[in-house]
């Protein structure tokens, strides 16, 4: 008798793996082969295999300035996704009234169910120099002048937080929903106050959606190209912003596919230094 | 440890009253035992003692104490959950030492309390293991210990050994009920299963929809039961519907005489509506026993075997059946189908 027990599951899998060696793997890797070619001003690019490409990006100040403000706007929106994002998911995640509570899970992920760019066209009529904000100050006589929101770091970051608090919220809701009431219950009888009881029993236990939302959101906010693009303007630039313009305006695919592979590679390696560390601190998850 | 005193203690869920208007003292050092079906109200009163549930109306004292209106986490007591509730990310000595962490004890003294914890529930040599590597058993000594490493007014257990299996029931039974005596702890026990409660506890409360339907020690309760929900709720019970004749005499409506001498003074001024009397008091055999008081006559209808005892069911010349506990008797084996004589004493013999 033949046992073909184990191989169902890969032949259930094929279709997705087909799907993503053409859809992903495949542009990937002629990707990587560009951004070992040269640029030609002339002809595209030409047939090579040099490293000049990345040298360019970590030899100039510029390119490596865009990538540290790149990393850092990533790591304070998830920061301030996380802190926003708990007590919402715990207010959720403990609401008895299962209607109320759909429906507010429901207008939490309604942000996702419109474009990025529609959302993030909303903010710039609320930031703007005669946007909503500033009409409201100066209509109220707290500003003389429109304040400058839109085009700066400040602007990016609300709206980057915006677009990623579902992903944290829905992240943290799950896990929180596992957690039974009785553990905060047995810590408050046994003498925590409240905000202890939260440090010591609620966050340990919560350190899994922690982490999976905030790997989530750092890997959202690391890539974001049409909030950075449309609220940072010019003049506040992020990497994802970059490499879409080194294609489409300087044609140096070459360049922008090695600045590609430069954005993935840090995205990667800070997530699997974040869960290494994680894991060491707080055992496995 | 106290005196735990509930004054008018009240508990309504909008127009749904959970408990109505209770008033019970838990005398310092005894072990109390509130015992009902589900939904009577038990374990309402258990989290409004603890601070995790408001009361609606009423007081509660701990000793001089009024701690109504303070949060469980300055209460001082020990609550044992009827699933543990052992943090999952701390070992068994972090989850023991953690209440008295909250209190701020130094170093040297939690280390000690910790350890002579685990030596009262023989589990020293776990200290270090994570409550998921523990048996349901041991998770349930680790409960228990960090109950009572913070020395509490009042040690609460929620439906303590439900989780366990029979044999490991009785064996921590027997080690509650030790711990408690040694430590003198003043213990509330909320549980439904009657034999846990009459091996536990010095004293009972039988609760019923939100009131209580009798406070007494396991045998009051057990051969006076004050009502006929307390007598089919503890134990097994015969009834037969009818009315008092004479003082000591019951008539039923099939037109038997009972002598009765238990009659509870909860009955009051009602007037009794059953007799009862307990499978396992009664006698049966082919002739009568002259020596006791009730006597009637019927045909076995039902045998079945218990281990330790059989149980027989007898159908009486009035159709009504009664329910009969008795050791088998191989020398003369009564069959389905024979005539018997049932006979028990008036001592045995109550009205509800």
């Amino acid at each position: 008798m033949r046992d073909d027990a184990g191989l169902r599951p890969f032949s259930l899998l094929s279709p997705a793996v087909l799907v993503i060696t053409i859809g992903l793997l495949l542009p990937m890797t002629m990707m990587f082969r560009f951004s070992l070619n040269r640029y030609s001003a002339n002809e595209l690019m030409t047939q090579a295999l040099t490293l000049s490409n990345y040298a360019r990006f970590f030899g100039d100040a510029f390119y490596l300035g865009i990538l540290a403000k790149t990393i850092a706007v990533a790591l304070a929106s998830t920061v301030v996704a996380l802190v926003l994002g708990v007590p919402a998911a715990y207010f959720l995640a403990r609401l008895s009234t299962p209607r109320l509570k759909s429906a507010l899970i429901l207008m939490t992920v309604v942000p996702l169910l419109m474009g990025n760019s529609v959302r993030t066209a909303g903010w710039m009529v609320l930031l703007g120099d005669r946007g909503l904000c500033n009409a409201i100050l100066i209509f109220l006589g707290i500003r003389e002048e429109p304040l400058r929101i839109l085009y700066t770091g400040k602007a990016v970051l609300i709206a980057l937080v915006a677009a990623i608090l579902p992903y944290m919220i829905i992240s943290l809701q799950s896990v929180l929903e596992g957690i039974e009431r009785v553990y905060e219950e047995a810590a408050l009888t046994l003498g925590a106050h409240p905000a202890t009881m939260f440090r010591r029993v609620l966050l340990p236990m919560l350190m899994p959606g922690i982490f999976s939302g905030s790997l989530l959101c750092f890997i959202l906010a690391m890539n974001a190209y049409a909030t950075p693009l449309l609220i940072g303007g010019p003049t506040f630039q992020m990497m994802a912003p970059l490499v879409y313009q080194q294609l489409t305006k300087v044609f140096d695919w070459p360049f922008a596919s090695s600045m590609a592979f430069v954005l993935m590679a840090v995205t990667l390696a800070s997530v699997v230094l974040s869960s290494v560390f994680i894991q060491n601190r707080y055992g496995r998850l | 440890m106290a005196k735990i005193a509930l004054t008018n203690l009240e508990k309504r869920f909008g127009s749904f009253v959970a408990v109505e208007s209770l008033s019970l003292d838990i005398a310092d050092g005894e072990f109390l035992a509130l015992l009902g079906p589900s939904g009577c109200g038990k374990t309402t009163i258990l989290r409004m003692i603890s601070g995790l549930t408001d009361a609606t109306g009423g007081r509660i004292h701990f000793g001089a104490r009024d701690v109504t209106d303070l949060p469980p986490y300055a209460r001082n007591i020990g609550l044992v959950f009827q699933g543990y509730a052992l943090f999952p990310h701390m070992t068994v000595a972090q989850n023991v030492a953690f209440g008295l962490e909250m209190r701020a004890l130094d170093r040297g003294e939690i280390g000690r309390r910790v350890q002579s914890a685990l030596e009262t529930v023989q589990l020293t040599g776990l200290a270090g293991r994570l409550p998921r590597q523990l048996s349901g058993g041991q998770q349930q000594r680790v409960a228990l210990a960090r109950a009572i490493v913070i020395r509490p007014d009042a040690l609460l257990l929620d439906e303590p050994l439900s989780a366990l299996d029979a044999k490991l029931r009785q064996e921590l039974r027997q080690e509650i009920r030790r711990l408690q005596r040694s430590l003198g702890i003043t213990t509330i026990c909320v549980t439904h299963d009657q034999e846990e409660a009459l091996s536990l506890a010095s004293r009972l409360v039988v609760m019923h929809q939100g009131r209580i339907e009798q406070i007494g020690t396991p045998s009051d309760l057990y051969e006076s039961p004050a009502s006929r929900f307390v007598a089919e709720f503890i134990g097994k019970s015969n009834f037969l519907d009818g009315h008092v004749g004479a003082p000591d005499e019951f008539v039923t409506k099939s037109g038997f005489l009972f002598r009765f001498q238990r009659r509870s003074a909860a009955v009051g001024s009602r007037a009794p509506t059953s007799v009862g009397f307990r499978p396992e008091k009664i006698e049966m055999g082919r002739g009568r026993n002259a020596a006791l008081a009730n006597h009637v006559e019927g045909k076995v209808d039902a045998i079945t075997y218990l281990g330790a005892t059989t149980e027989y069911e007898v159908r009486l010349p009035s159709l009504e059946r009664l329910t009969v506990h008795a050791a088998d008797s191989s020398a003369d084996p009564i069959a389905i189908g024979d005539n018997v004589t049932l006979s028990w004493s008036s001592e045995a013999t109550f009205v509800v």
